[in-house]
């Protein structure tokens, strides 16, 4: 009598509190699956973004080379021609994020060849890239100098991009 | 209605109690052993498949005596001997034989064994001493009390030349049928399955921990994969911002490579239309958004051209002679002409990589031309030097 009301009693506990456990635990198994796909896509994303990380010095400029006397020296311009400014702050979109975005002004009077070689220079120098324009202008400024043959008055905008390498 | 129960079948081990001596039928054999006491002919092993079947008289009352006050011998019957008594028994089935009743009116029961006869039929069971010499005569004498017509069952192994002349049915012992009402110590469900339950429910218990101890570990091993992805996963940066900011860059770096090739298309453009200019501009509508259009402004010299059939033939050969121009208008106010062009980027990027493609091709094509004909030409003045 006493084995079977005590075999009985441990069949019910088992049942109550096993299947409560394994239902408990199927539950958890369900969350941590779900987590580990979560924090596998995760870490995939995050790898793909530190792979493109690497291609940015490709598109931008390293913090340091974005100067007015760096850059007008290796696109080859500056007075009595082209000069290159930077127009107001840099944009960084997070301080910790290592890209900075300037916009960029270059006028000043040259001919149509001269701007044609600097906007392919702007494009394809290796020691600069980050150029992006986004105005060109001929003849839209007027300038008390004496202008030579051919030449007009040019405006070019755009943004420079560049990176710290520090960061990044 | 009790369930009957035939003893051969059921017990391996049978010993029936007389009055003065006991028969007992061990398992596996025709032969009976006569004893004293029922202690002296079994041992241990046989006792775990022994029936005991007594003959227990009816009290004053007329209802059963307790039969372990029955087989406590030479006891007054008090609670302790008959504690004793459940004790030394135990398990042992005890079958009262005097709890037998016959179903049917009109037959008899007969059982000869040990040192006595005991019968029942239909209204009571009877109990008389009997011996080895007189049994047949003893049996005749009780059959003598029935009429002719009763049906007569003899259960005994006892031999005897005369016992066909009783006309009665004989059967062995060990066919000897009984209802169940006669084990007075028959265990319970509960006392029946108790060890069977319990089994189970220690073997349940036992798969159920480790149906559960298996799942702990699944648990366990996710969450150690989750604990290495996340080792593996790159940290220190704001990954969002970064892959926002990246995204942006590409966006605004798509057409970069495009402003040369359109300056230069709308350049010569004005010069093939004749067009006397004061200024143009090319840019995006937005620069705070990537492009993916651009806004060409040409404004021609002031008072060059007076009135629309001067301005349109301009305006169509304009049109005509640029590659990068999808569309053009005339914006409304302003005395000075002036010509908005639409400049679509993506069809000039795809015309301009199917142009590189065939470019390629084409000098890929001539430097191959060139080899064979070198080939060809080496191979001729060897053939001459020869």
């Amino acid at each position: 009598m006493m084995k079977f009301t005590l075999g009985f009693a441990i069949l019910v506990f088992t049942a109550i509190v096993g299947s409560y456990k394994y239902l408990e635990n199927e539950d958890l198994i369900i969350a941590k699956e779900r987590g580990l796909q979560e924090a596998i896509s995760k870490r995939d994303q995050y790898l793909r973004i530190e792979q493109r990380t690497k291609q940015i010095p490709k598109f931008a400029v390293v913090r340091g080379d974005d100067k007015k006397n760096t850059i007008e020296r290796l696109l080859e311009i500056g007075e009595p021609g082209l000069n290159f400014n930077f127009i107001g702050q840099a944009r960084r979109q997070d301080a910790h994020l290592g890209i900075i975005r300037h916009n960029f002004k270059i006028a000043g009077p040259a001919t149509f060849e001269e701007t044609q070689n600097l906007l392919k220079k702007m494009q394809t120098l290796a020691a600069l890239p980050g150029f992006v324009v986004y105005d060109i202008c001929f003849g839209c400024a007027v300038t008390n100098k004496e202008l030579k043959q051919n030449e007009h008055m040019v405006n070019i905008e755009g943004y420079l991009y560049a990176y710290d390498p520090n960061i990044l | 209605m009790s369930k009957k129960v035939e003893i051969g079948s059921k017990f391996k081990n049978i010993c029936f109690l007389g009055l003065n001596r006991v028969e007992y039928f061990p398992e596996q054999s025709e032969e009976s052993i006569f004893a004293d006491t029922w202690q002296d002919v079994t041992d241990e092993h046989s006792r775990r498949s022994l029936a005991l079947l007594f003959f227990a008289p009816r009290d004053l009352d007329g209802e059963p005596v307790d039969p372990y006050i029955f087989l406590t011998e030479g006891d007054d019957g008090d609670e302790q001997s008959v504690l004793i008594a459940q004790q030394a028994f135990g398990d042992i089935p005890l079958i009262d034989m005097c709890r037998l009743r016959s179903k049917s009116p009109n037959e008899v029961h007969i059982l000869v064994t040990a040192d006595i006869i005991f019968h029942w039929d239909y209204n009571d069971s009877y109990i008389q001493p009997t011996s080895a010499i007189t049994w047949v005569r003893d049996i005749q004498n009780i059959l003598k009390t029935y009429p002719r017509t009763t049906e007569r069952y003899i259960y005994t192994n006892w031999e005897n030349n005369r016992i066909s002349e009783i006309g009665a049915t004989i059967r062995p012992l060990r066919e000897l049928e009984i209802d169940e009402e006669a084990w007075v110590n028959m265990p319970s469900f509960q006392e029946k399955h108790g060890f069977a339950v319990m089994f189970i429910s220690i073997v349940t218990a036992i798969l159920v921990y480790l149906a559960i101890f298996i799942q702990g570990t699944d648990v366990d091993e996710l969450s150690r994969q989750i604990r290495t992805v996340d080792l593996e996963t790159p940290s220190g940066k704001s990954y969002t911002e970064l892959n926002r900011a990246i995204i942006e860059q590409q966006k605004f770096m798509r057409y970069r490579g495009l402003a040369p090739f359109i300056t230069s298309d709308i350049a010569n453009a004005i010069q093939r239309s004749g067009m006397k200019i004061h200024s143009f501009q090319i840019k995006t509508p937005d620069a705070q958004k990537p492009a993916e259009t651009l806004i060409v402004t040409i404004k021609a010299q002031k008072d060059a051209y007076k009135g629309w059939l001067e301005e349109e033939p301009i305006s169509k050969a304009l049109l005509g002679q640029s590659v990068t121009l999808s569309a053009i208008r005339r914006p409304p106010g302003g005395s000075q002409f002036m010509i908005e062009g639409l400049i679509e980027l993506e069809p000039i990027s795809q015309m301009l990589s199917e142009y590189q493609e065939d470019v390629k091709r084409m000098q890929q094509q001539t430097i191959r031309a060139a080899t064979q004909t070198k080939t060809v030409t080496e191979t001729t003045d060897e053939e001459g030097e020869k």
